[in-house]
């Protein structure tokens, strides 16, 4: 019962916090994007009070949680948004509406209904079993509370290559007093399928469509799979993709509530995951197109707020592990690095690589996505211009996974032994192309 | 006329020809399409999917009075294949391995691959029979989306057939055994190794040093500190690379241990591989997980494959 309370407070928090940044979202979908950013920020900040002295229990914890929910409420009021927190949750309305939906409508949304059930069934069932879960994430999970402090995980060596988002909310169940944390990656999961629908239903006006494209998504084997494990992978590829479409969103919508969910998506896909610098191609994405519309301004705040929620963790990292990853020395030292050591050799087994773990294994996503390329011209023609900044980001991205292999080929001796990594590294591809392709159809396909 | 309504006849035929050969490898045995076509059996999957995606855009055609029908069956089938896939499972799982087949001569491990079709089937008629306006007039984006439209449902059979295949293998077990302890569920997901690692712990002080394989070859799982720390916390552990060597650290219990891998590399199953001087031994039965306790001397070769030494300076 408390883990319930417990994970309810974090969605309170990111329910209230949502409601001040983009009011306009429906009740569902400030519940689910505010259980990414509420389990995304509270994580950070346990992260960054911890740093400051204050302990990882059950007491401070609370606290902490409680101050970020007051704080959000008392936002709100000063914001004047708290006119749109009215619950509105009419169950009998919803049920009556549900029996009016058609056939199709109700065989999509039983399938949909079935795969989440299964996860969370899976989930409630199973304990934290997959060998890095145990090494890794639920382990760090185990020992921090025990004194408190990071300094006994980081005195046992290899614990700081990845971030603490997963550990920290594994960390939250068991302080709570729960045994097994596996139900929050079905809580991902279900996140992602409900906000994958609601940013379709903002573009694409079928109910049909969208729902369409959400089974399509929510029937992945790879998601789902994902939804079963207690990796990184899924909710980095969920902030991720998260990241992208609000985004996207924003170019269409001209809200800057939305430009400023992106940023915070961004910045926690960090916060989960180091290792690939995808972000960095969102974040120039977002710029270019700020600079071309001359908004100087947010071209400045939407990398400042990414840095900032990147920071705490590298600087803490740096400390650490000595080594430092700013962003600068990253970014030229790879340009160098690739100028230096370009060869076919290396490019046709790279590309053999790239061909083995990621895009045979994407391949008929892939296919559909060059399909839709094929709509591009329109695009261009009709100046669409949000349409547009979500290609641009797609391939920037694909242009990341191509080059960052390449670089990995000769700077990582054992690049080619981590296939499936690569694989699951890719998983945001998923929702991303089935939205780019619901989009594409949608708008030019037809007209 | 009468030759489109052949045309019109020869896809739904196709679209449901797939079906038979699904039931073959359920009902008859598996690999029976490839045994009689030489060809995988998601060749025909793909060309039922092609007469799909044809009836879905180009069939302007009205002959379409069993629809309703049709959708009504498929929905049964649907239900009646799913629960099947569970029962059979479940049966399989609460009897022994093969049961389901020795007694009803179903490979019901091929079921998902059929409710996957059927599935497909289900979606495509109720998207023509509900979506009236999907028709496009111009042949370009006819042709691109139809292209699209055949890729998604590709991607959608063969992941539903994956993702439920993946549900019952997981699902299956909470049917069997809903109230099994974690140390059952995780002995279950990692076998021996689980049960070893509980007889470690249950044998050793929380203060205790252990000394545990190189991690080579068959010792990955036991000599692995990152892993076998999961479950020994807060013992301390330590190893070294060479299997013939002890640490210069100071430690106070080693492992007994065979190797779980079966590539047993250059230096051959079993460790330690020198006589070592116990104040006591455990060893663990790998099948019954009995425990016997000994006292003496460690001597490799001679000694049982998986245990646990306490030293005699302790």
């Amino acid at each position: 019962m408390t883990v319930i309370i417990g994970i309810l407070a974090i969605i309170l928090f990111g329910y209230l916090f949502v409601n001040f940044i983009y009011p306009k979202f429906s009740v569902l979908e400030k519940i689910t994007v505010g259980y990414l950013l509420g389990i995304g920020i509270f994580t950070l900040v346990l992260f960054v009070v911890n740093i400051r002295g204050i302990p990882y229990g059950i007491n401070p914890s609370s606290i902490i949680l409680l101050l970020l929910i007051i704080i959000s409420i008392a936002l709100n009021y000063i914001f004047k948004t708290n006119k749109y927190l009215k619950f509105n949750l009419d169950l009998q309305k919803i049920i009556k509406e549900l029996i009016r939906y058609s056939r199709l409508e109700k065989f999509l949304i039983f399938s949909i209904a079935f795969l989440a059930i299964n996860s969370f069934l899976i989930n409630i069932y199973w304990p934290v079993t997959e060998w890095d879960s145990l090494v890794l994430y639920d382990f760090r999970a185990k020992i921090f509370p025990i004194t408190g402090f990071m300094n006994e995980a980081i005195s046992l060596g290899y614990f700081f290559g990845y971030p603490l988002l997963t550990s920290l909310a594994h960390m939250w169940v068991y302080l709570l007093g729960g045994e097994n944390p596996m139900f929050l990656y079905s809580l991902f999961y279900l996140s992602l399928i409900i906000c994958f629908y609601f940013a379709l239903t903002r573009s694409v006006h079928s109910r049909k469509f969208a729902l369409l494209f959400t089974l399509l998504l929510a029937v992945s084997n790879l998601i789902f799979e994902h939804s079963t494990w207690a990796y990184t992978n899924l909710p980095y590829s969920i902030f991720l993709f998260t990241g992208i479409t609000y985004g996207y969103l924003w170019q269409k919508e001209k809200d800057w509530g939305l430009l400023f969910i992106s940023a915070i998506f961004v910045g926690l896909s960090i916060w989960t995951r180091t290792a690939e610098p995808f972000w960095l191609g969102i974040v120039l994405t977002v710029i270019i197109f700020l600079l071309i519309k001359k908004k100087i301004l947010q071209a400045f705040i939407y990398p400042v707020i990414v840095v900032m929620i990147r920071n705490p963790w590298i600087k803490f990292n740096a400390v650490i592990t000595g080594k430092n990853l700013s962003i600068e020395r990253s970014v030229t030292s790879s340009v160098a690095s690739v100028s230096k050591n370009i060869d076919w050799h290396t490019i046709s087994i790279v590309g053999n690589y790239l061909w083995t773990y990621i895009i045979s294994r994407h391949l008929l996503l892939l296919l559909i996505f060059l399909i839709s390329l094929t709509f591009l011209p329109k695009m261009v023609i009709k100046k669409d211009i949000s349409l547009i900044h979500l290609t641009f980001a797609i391939f920037i991205i694909f242009g990341m996974v191509v080059l960052g292999t390449y670089i990995f080929s000769y700077s990582l001796s054992t690049w080619n032994e981590i296939g499936d990594s690569a694989y699951r590294m890719t998983m945001f591809i998923i929702p991303l192309i089935l939205y780019y392709v619901a989009l594409v159809l949608n708008n030019y396909a037809n007209k | 006329m009468h030759g489109k309504l052949k045309f019109y006849q020869l896809i739904i035929a196709l679209l449901f020809v797939p079906l038979l050969p699904l039931l073959a490898e359920t009902f008859i045995y598996s690999g029976f399409f490839k045994n009689f076509f030489n060809a995988d059996i998601s060749y025909i999957i793909y060309i039922g999917i092609l007469a799909g995606t044809y009836y879905l855009f180009f069939n302007k055609d009205k002959h379409e009075p069993l629809i309703d029908l049709l959708i009504n069956l498929l929905i049964l089938l649907l239900f009646v294949t799913t629960v099947a896939v569970f029962i059979l499972g479940y049966l399989e799982e609460v009897n022994f391995p093969n049961y389901v087949f020795s007694v009803f001569h179903v490979h019901y491990h091929n079921i998902p691959a059929l409710v996957s079709y059927v599935f497909y089937l289900l979606f495509l008629l109720l998207i023509k029979n509900e979506t009236k306006t999907l028709l496009i007039e111009k042949k370009l984006s006819l042709k691109l989306t139809s292209a699209v439209f055949f890729l998604l449902s590709v991607y959608l059979v063969n992941n539903s057939n994956q993702t439920l295949s993946l549900i019952e293998r997981k699902v299956i077990t909470i049917l069997v055994k809903p109230n099994i302890t974690y140390n059952e569920k995780m002995s279950k997901e990692w076998g021996f190794f689980y049960n070893y690692m509980l007889f470690v712990r249950e044998n050793t002080p929380s203060d205790a040093i252990v000394h545990l394989p190189p991690k080579l070859d068959p010792w990955q799982l036991t000599g692995n500190i990152g892993l076998v720390r999961y479950f020994l916390y807060p013992r301390q552990l330590v190893n070294t690379s060479d299997p013939f060597s002890l640490s210069n650290k100071k430690f106070d219990y080693l492992l007994i241990s065979k190797g779980f891998f079966t590539q047993a590399g250059e230096s051959g199953h079993g460790w330690p591989k020198i006589p070592i001087e116990a104040d006591k031994i455990w060893y663990i039965d790998e099948n019954t997980k009995e425990v016997e306790e000994f006292n003496g001397q460690f001597i490799p070769h001679t000694s049982k494959d998986w245990g646990l030494i306490k030293l005699v300076n302790n």
